[in-house]
């Protein structure tokens, strides 16, 4: 490679701090064998109680702007932040989502008074939020929306469904995209609210997923009441408000999960025989790892660069978004890949006889079908691409 | 953010995207698509006049030490050159003279002389190397040609073929078995007895087959023998795989942009073809392809430049998606250009040929597809950026 970083002596500083927080507040056996809790109920108040630790110690969100309860953290420090929990595999940050997409929307357009009151809240997951953005109607089309905000003076009427959103079975509040004007031209007619989830008129009813786990929920508005107050930035604004929301993603993270999966599938190819002939010795399945491996490489360097040029400060070039595209499909692909060499094993589920590794291959095979399809289908990345990158006319 | 932000050390990024300017703008006055067909006729494969001017801007010696007559580049900057050569559609000897080169540069034999050496800076006359025969092989340095002892000399018998621009070659630099052991011959090309002759590939490219008939030489033309002598065809070949697979890169790209405007343009049904997602995915497919080919080279490229230890599995990568995909993108290109790109006038087919024709010269998918697996087995399943990162 031709270029190497070094850090300063105030970012390895920061990294001594994350490690001496991580030693004293992750459990000794952490990772080690089962999870700390019995129940779903139990995950998330041991998620919130672990989030709240990480903020006492200034750590929930570092990216935020110091005033705000961040650390205005440089994108060094963030890679450093970033390096250190994934070393540790530490439990997840449960509003993350919240942190990355509703803390900055607030910071950028609502009032001192909303400021003051959340931003503390969801840093230390005393409110945990959900985002009520996707429709039963209106997935890769998101602004096709139709659930209705009435205007009625000092307070909103909403009426409509949302589907695909996480957490809403035990969130505090939502951030929630509605249709103010149903007149105006679809991506202008939307606003966005503070939605309190205790609110009357709101239904919670889990999604049961493909996998037969329901991670997901539909929530449905049977006019539901929101104060005026509680509109984010400007009504009939709220489609800039959440597409200037600052999306974070963190280079590395999607090139080692990628990496992980090419090892996977590479053991699971060892470890299988046919004809007394290891699985990896075919052929063709060479053809297909030899082609992944290839890929994974590429996606790598991608993204190596990408995070050499953000601490630079050059902006993320074509290669990113095409390496977005390029690593779901992968990444599936590498899914299919695993369940199929292990032939009529790759099918049986967790709990069947003879099942291999307890039938995560089959599992994953089904949860990567999301893969291409959630946060913009592959075939609207590809729109995207062509239309920004390549320039071609709009369709 | 505030103001504490790592070194990034990047000189060296700095020198490639100067050099790579300087190569695209020099290319850009030198040459074009008109004096490319010019080859056509002329069958020489590529422009002596274009070659003289990429001497005296030094770019065979760049890999060379000052004291060689070099300038010291890394293997980095010369693989955005030849991303530049395949941009321009401009063929030349640049790679099969570098790579030959640093096989007389490595090995440590004293018969290596001066003059060669400085034959390795010039240029003005190449070298090239003459390794690949008349069977197909999965491992390019299974060599059956036999070199014989004569008196204090060797007698050299067998066929090259597929050599690059062996008929305007100084010298070729002959692999051969030497009491079974590979053996590395400094072959000056009017030795009696060697016989050149042209082929004709796609691309209309110097690639000639070379006759050896009891070619005898003297005893100073071996260069390398055993393990010294497979490193340093072993190395030479990788070099000359990614330096090939940037040119595709270059070809590849510039092979897109046209395509692209192309569909921007071109109307059917009263809309732009580009509209269509039909067109535009295909496009958008094209692209990464590049991308990732781009990415593989810089990695390989960068790994052979600081000599870490992935360059062999980073060079077998590039290659094998230069072949697997790069070489692919001309086809599709093609395709949006319909019924016009059929023709012998438009100028697509040039850098579908040329593509083609250099995917070829990479050995076999099978041979780097081992190599790639072979890695794997062994638990290798990052790249180099990986162990960096």
């Amino acid at each position: 490679l031709d270029v190497q970083l070094e850090f300063t002596a105030e970012d390895e500083a920061f990294r001594a701090e994350v490690r001496t927080f991580l030693d004293g507040n992750l459990p000794k056996d952490w990772n080690k064998g089962g999870k700390p809790w019995k129940t779903s109920e139990e995950r998330v108040v041991y998620l919130r109680d672990w989030q709240s630790k990480l903020n006492a110690a200034r750590l929930a969100a570092v990216s935020w702007p110091v005033e705000y309860g961040g650390r205005g953290a440089s994108l060094a420090q963030q890679i450093i932040y970033s390096q250190e929990m994934s070393r540790r595999s530490t439990p997840d940050v449960i509003n993350r989502a919240a942190i990355l997409q509703v803390g900055p929307a607030l910071i950028q357009w609502a009032t001192d008074e909303i400021k003051e009151h959340f931003l503390p809240r969801i840093l230390s997951a005393e409110h945990v939020w959900c985002q009520g953005f996707s429709e039963p109607g209106a997935g890769s089309d998101l602004a096709g929306m139709t659930t209705r905000a009435v205007d009625m003076g000092d307070h909103f009427l909403v009426t409509g469904a949302k589907v695909w959103t996480s957490r809403a079975e035990f969130a505090d509040y939502c951030m929630l995209l509605a249709r103010t004007d149903p007149d105006a031209p679809k991506h202008q007619g939307i606003t966005a609210f503070i939605l309190d989830m205790r609110e009357p008129g709101i239904t919670v009813s889990p999604l049961k997923q493909i996998s037969g786990v329901s991670g997901f929920n539909q929530v449905f508005f049977d006019n539901v009441r929101i104060p005026r107050d509680r509109v984010i930035g400007e009504v009939n604004n709220g489609w800039q408000v959440t597409s200037n929301t600052l999306r974070f993603e963190r280079a590395g993270t999607a090139t080692s999960r990628a990496e992980r999966r090419l090892e996977i599938l590479t053991k699971l190819a060892q470890s299988t025989v046919v004809d007394g002939q290891r699985r990896i010795d075919d052929p063709v399945l060479r053809e297909r790892l030899a082609r992944y491996s290839t890929i994974v490489q590429a996606l790598g360097e991608i993204g190596w660069r990408s995070i050499v040029n953000g601490l630079k400060g050059i902006p993320p070039g074509p290669e990113t978004s095409i390496a977005k595209l390029i690593w779901s499909e992968i990444d599936q692909s590498m899914s299919d890949c695993g369940m199929e060499l292990l032939g009529p094993y790759g099918p049986l589920q967790g709990g069947s006889p003879h099942a291999v590794k307890n039938g995560t291959p089959a599992a994953s095979y089904l949860i990567m079908r999301a893969a291409t399809i959630g946060g913009g289908t592959s075939e609207i990345q590809r729109n995207i691409i062509g239309e920004r990158l390549l320039g071609l006319p709009k369709d | 953010m505030n103001d504490s932000s790592p070194n990034v050390l990047d000189e060296q990024a700095e020198r490639i995207s100067i050099i790579q300017h300087v190569a695209k703008e020099f290319l850009a006055g030198e040459w074009s698509n008109e004096q490319f067909r010019k080859l056509i006729d002329s069958g020489d494969g590529y422009d002596p006049g274009l070659w003289d001017k990429m001497c005296a801007l030094g770019w065979p010696g760049l890999l060379l030490t000052e004291d060689e007559g070099g300038s010291e580049a890394s293997f980095s900057e010369l693989a955005v050159i030849a991303e530049e050569c395949g941009r321009a559609l401009a063929p030349s000897p640049l790679v099969s003279h570098v790579t030959a080169g640093e096989i007389v540069r490595g090995a440590q034999s004293k018969s290596v002389t001066q003059d060669l050496l400085a034959a390795v800076a010039k240029g003005a006359v190449p070298l090239t190397t003459a390794a690949i025969e008349s069977e197909l092989t999965n491992d390019r340095l299974t060599i059956a040609m036999t070199a014989g002892c004569d008196g204090d000399g060797f007698v050299l018998s067998g066929e090259k073929r597929f050599v690059q621009a062996a008929r305007d070659a100084s010298t070729l630099v002959v692999a051969a078995r030497l009491d079974g052991a590979l053996a590395l011959f400094a072959v000056p090309r009017g030795t009696a007895g060697v016989d050149v002759e042209r082929l004709k590939p796609l691309d209309w490219s110097a690639l000639d087959s070379v006759k050896f008939d009891s070619v005898v030489v003297p005893a100073e033309s071996l260069i390398a023998k055993g393990t010294e002598a497979e490193r340093l065809l072993r190395e030479a070949l990788c070099q000359s795989d990614i330096l090939l697979s940037a040119e595709l890169c270059g070809l590849a790209e510039a092979a897109l942009d046209l395509a692209v405007e192309y569909a921007k343009i071109r109307e059917t049904y009263g809309k732009p073809i580009g509209q269509y997602q039909a067109v535009k995915h295909r496009l958008v497919n094209l692209r990464a392809d590049i991308e990732i080919g781009k990415a593989l080279v810089r990695a390989a490229a960068g790994a052979v430049t600081s000599q870490s230890a992935g360059w062999r599995l980073a060079s077998a990568q590039a290659a094998y998606w230069s072949i697997d995909a790069v070489k692919k993108v001309p086809e599709g290109c093609l395709q949006v250009f319909g019924g016009i790109g059929f023709t012998w006038e438009h100028d697509i087919h040039l850098y579908l040929r040329r593509c083609a024709t250099l995917a070829s010269q990479l050995g076999e998918r099978a041979e780097h597809r081992e190599v790639i697996v072979e890695a794997l087995d062994k638990g290798r399943f990052g790249g180099a950026s990986a162990d960096a990162a």
